[in-house]
């Protein structure tokens, strides 16, 4: 079985390498580290949209969270998917005519003012780390329990190939490696489905065979599990929906098309190969772990959980269903996800410290587009680091519940940036700063405080903020800095333009 | 911001709004869902019809976009 998995891993490893190469030999410049110089087409970007969506989180986390909460799950990516349309109905199209290469270009097309580049490019890095500890989690997780390898030592070979990948082959190498991904996981899903359905004899078959496995009073089909309560539901769907509209790493895919057009054809095919595949891992997959590998004891270790934890279930499941070489196949798919996805976030921040930090600090001249890139291959080489430091510490996390933190900075950061520089003229650059600020400190903070962290990670007794979702707090606050920030930091203009 | 964006986003939100408030806890959203048909549980059922909407939205919301922008092209140049 280990060397039937090796076998694909490697394969999975030289075909994204090869990729990386002959991306390397032709990147030129910046706008080819930055957006694939603008030539990938709609459909080649739909797919790499996807690719980018799907992470980790999609078909390892959803699939464990499934068997945790059952049907509750659906709020996890219903709500994102609300997110992709609205997104597509409000955002994609100014987007893409008022930047370039990063968010922070939008909000400097309209404010013309570089602190402001420095705050969203602060934000993106803050959002994408966090995915991207997300991702780590899930590679460590998914090496260790393929190869036995120690998660330290797991992170760290990811993290030496995120480097290669990005600091070489830039955008148009993780584009790539994206397309080629999206293609294996859809396929993956699809062939998964089947054999689920053929074992259960019919779709009724997977559900009846789960409730047989089912030891609670209530069952995992029935909405209410979670049991949040009024507040942590309705901001968690606020985090969702506005924190997928303003992902950076999936906005950042829009300067890569050559026009408005293509990019958004390239959400409308993004969003069905999204929607299918999670229509599938929700509707077959998920009962079918449930009940073929929840409470199976080939697949528990000696304390009775699912050995390699929650997030490894998909794989389990693909044993159970196709033997060792479906098991070895699943488990390259699932590596070459977190492979596409960590080039992705690796692109978003080494992009945001490159061209909007660096490049907007620079007093003066613009910075030399060779100096620019190095800076850009320099900061891949320091996001894979702390990317590395952070996975080994919050390895035991979900890794849906890590994306959805992700989200929750994402809404209450970049979301009232980039809205209130497309659509607010009030908006001054003290404003803009002020947003950013807020969203950022207040975000970061209450997740700090939050039971999922000051409880589970730091280990105190009772947490200070009562839930893991703050959006609902953080968003308005972003806004009402903005507005206020933005009214007081006008009226010196207003009255030099009455006196005149 | 036109009022078909806004229309665009209240028809979104108010489609999720129901999702939300039945998850809220146990005992929220009504019994019947609870039943099955062909052994699939309606909670299933329902949560695919949510899905399908939303997706049928987003291509809706799509198609309009992309002539809009063809015509807003086709007039730039």
């Amino acid at each position: 079985m280990i060397s039937a998995s090796i076998g694909y891993f490697l394969v999975t490893i030289a075909v994204t390498l090869a990729i990386t190469f002959w991306a390397a030999r032709r990147n030129t410049g910046k706008a080819s580290y930055y957006a694939a110089e603008g030539k990938i087409t709609g459909g080649q970007n739909g797919f790499a949209i996807a690719g980018d969506y799907m992470s980790a989180g999609t078909i390892l986390g959803i699939v464990g969270l499934y068997t945790l909460v059952g049907v509750d799950v659906s709020l996890y990516f219903i709500a994102p998917l609300g997110g992709l349309c609205l997104g597509l109905a409000i955002l994609v199209g100014p987007l893409r005519r008022m930047g370039k290469f990063t968010l922070g270009d939008v909000v400097q097309s309209r404010l013309k003012e570089p602190r402001t580049r420095v705050v969203l490019g602060a934000c993106t890095i803050t959002i994408s780390l966090i995915n991207l500890v997300a991702q780590m989690v899930g590679a460590g997780g998914l090496i260790s329990i393929v190869f036995g390898l120690e998660f330290n030592l797991a992170v760290i070979t990811v993290g030496a190939l995120m480097t290669f990948y990005v600091a070489f082959g830039g955008m148009l190498a993780a584009t790539w490696v994206q397309i080629i991904k999206a293609a294996l996981l859809v396929g993956a899903v699809v062939l998964l489905s089947v054999l689920c359905i053929i074992k259960a004899g019919s779709l009724g078959g997977i559900y009846a065979l789960g409730d047989a496995t089912q030891t609670s009073s209530r069952s995992l089909y029935e909405f209410g599990a979670l049991n949040h309560g009024l507040f942590s539901s309705v901001s968690l769907a606020v985090a969702s929906v506005a924190g997928m509209m303003s992902m950076p790493h999936l906005l950042i895919r829009f300067f890569t098309v050559p026009d408005e057009t293509q990019a958004k054809r390239s959400l409308l095919v993004g969003t069905l190969l999204i929607g299918a595949t999670m229509g599938l891992v929700f509707l077959v997959v998920s009962p079918a772990a449930l009940a073929w590998v929840t409470g199976n004891p080939t697949y528990q270790d000696e304390s009775g959980a699912v050995m390699g934890g929650s997030n490894m279930i998909t794989l389990h499941l693909a044993r159970d269903l196709g033997g060792d070489v479906f098991f070895g196949v699943m488990s390259a798919v699932a590596f070459s996800t977190i492979l596409a996805v960590v080039a992705g976030l690796t692109v978003a921040i080494s992009s945001a410290t490159s061209h909007d930090i660096f490049a907007a600090l620079r007093k003066g001249d613009a910075m030399p587009e060779k100096q620019e890139v190095a800076i850009f291959r320099l900061a891949a080489l320091v996001t894979s680091a702390a990317a590395v430091g952070l996975a080994i510490v919050f390895q035991h996390e979900n890794l849906t519940f890590l994306i959805v933190m992700g989200l929750n900075v994402a809404a209450s950061t970049t979301f009232p940036l980039l809205m209130l520089s497309i659509y607010w003229g009030g908006l001054t650059a003290a404003g803009a700063v002020a947003a950013g600020v807020t969203g950022l400190i207040t975000s970061v903070g209450l997740i700090v405080l939050s039971p999922a962290f000051w409880v589970k990670v730091l280990g105190n007794p009772e947490a200070v903020f009562p839930s893991d979702y703050p959006a609902l707090v953080c968003m308005p606050l972003a806004f009402g800095a903005a507005w206020l920030v933005s009214r007081l930091s006008q009226k010196p203009a207003a009255k030099a333009e009455m006196a005149g | 911001m036109t009022r078909s964006d806004i229309k665009r986003i209240i028809l979104v939100l108010g489609i999720l709004a129901p999702l939300i408030y039945i998850q809220i806890g146990p005992g929220v959203a009504p019994e019947w869902l609870n039943q099955r048909v062909a052994g699939i549980p309606g909670t299933v059922i329902a949560t695919t019809l949510w899905f399908i909407t939303m997706m049928g939205l987003a291509i809706q919301f799509a198609k309009k976009q992309v002539i809009e922008s063809q015509h807003g092209e086709e007039s730039e140049s």
